[in-house]
């Protein structure tokens, strides 16, 4: 079995691109296998060019090319995602992090209860407390984004499939992280000082969104990135991603 | 043969491969099944590579890139999980093949 040269490899990596083929994670592996079977194929049939035979063994893929690899090995990397994220929540409603879940909720109930009595919606200017510490939270929560989330690729570099499902998995979060403080001004947006008061259900159902968004914008900012950067160092090395 | 009639057997074919072998590469993988099988069974990679991504995602199996040449190499391993599978689903194929048999009155392959 003959060995391809650099410049026939570098010739399979535009073939895989030309086809659609966007990530380099998923290029490298089609690559490999598109030159094992053109090197088999020329090992029996020394006549036939290279460029012939990656046209037979393209043959053999169906008629949508890469697109079903892609598709599948876009699922599996959303599911890994996905699982991973989830895995990682679920240990604060679990022994010991529960503790530290319970008392954010006490937190926040306690403080809800307090701006409750203290903001009333007769008074105009407190809806302008209320729209600032919701910009405020805006601004925060920005600082504490996923700094991966608005990851792209350098104009020279190419893209990768692991980056691009770790986003879109974390978009989820990101709305959720959003929307959070919506659910403060619901508090200030009626008219009518009671209509809807920071006390009983009400207060305890805004407390665990708010611990929820709480939790979700740590893992967010602290620990999916760092699950990203383990993952891209364990598995990924060989394609030198630069993150930063 | 109709490839048809044995897609769906396709992930015990990987699982049972994997189980005998450390680690293998999708090419080495379509390889090794037409060898097994007198060239009777040939996986098409449009199947192949949907199916071990599918197994990966099951937590079935792992992957490791080595560089090989000057290209790179995925190999394919069983989990953990993986390799407690094997014995139900060979099982589970061994039981499949026997019904086939009952229906079709064809005797067992004498090994």
């Amino acid at each position: 079995m003959s060995d391809l040269t650099n410049e026939q490899i570098n010739y399979l990596f535009d073939f895989v691109k030309s086809k659609n083929v966007p990530h380099l994670d998923t290029q490298c592996e089609i690559v490999d296998h598109l030159a094992c079977a053109v090197e088999d194929l020329r090992s029996t049939k020394s006549h036939l060019s290279f460029e012939t035979a990656l046209e037979m063994v393209y043959k053999r893929f169906p008629i949508t090319g890469f697109a079903l690899l892609q598709l599948e090995k876009e699922k599996v990397l959303k599911r890994f995602w996905r699982r991973r994220f989830w895995t990682y929540l679920m240990h604060f409603v679990t022994p010991p992090k529960i503790i530290l879940s319970i008392a954010i909720f006490l937190l926040f109930s306690f403080f809800f209860n307090s701006v409750g009595d203290l903001i009333r919606l007769d008074d105009e200017s407190n809806k302008y407390i209320a729209g600032v510490l919701i910009l405020f939270f805006y601004v925060f929560s920005f600082f504490f984004f996923d700094r991966y989330m608005f990851y792209e690729p350098k104009e020279d570099k190419s893209d990768y499939l692991v980056i691009q499902t770790y986003k879109q998995e974390g978009t989820i979060i990101n709305y959720i992280l959003i929307l959070t403080p919506l659910f403060f001004w619901c508090r200030f947006s009626h008219d009518g000082d009671y209509l809807i008061r920071l006390t009983g259900i009400y207060n305890y159902l805004i407390s665990f969104i708010y611990t929820c968004g709480l939790i979700l914008s740590y893992c967010h900012h602290a620990v999916f990135p760092k699950m990203l950067e383990e993952e891209i160092e364990l598995k990924y090395a060989h394609l030198d991603i630069e993150l930063a | 043969m109709n490839s048809k009639l044995f897609r769906g057997s396709l992930d015990t074919i990987i699982i049972k491969l994997l189980s005998e072998n450390e680690a293998m590469y999708g090419y080495e993988i379509t390889q090794k099944v037409k060898e097994m099988t007198e060239e009777q069974f040939k996986i098409t990679e449009g199947a192949l590579y949907p199916a071990l991504h599918r197994l990966e995602a099951k937590g079935l199996l792992d992957t490791e890139t080595k560089h090989i040449g000057n290209r790179y190499r995925k190999y394919y391993k069983l989990t953990e999980k993986g390799e407690k599978e094997v014995s139900t689903m060979l099982s589970d194929m061994a039981q499949f093949i026997q019904g086939l048999q009952l229906v079709f009155k064809t005797q067992p392959i004498k090994s």
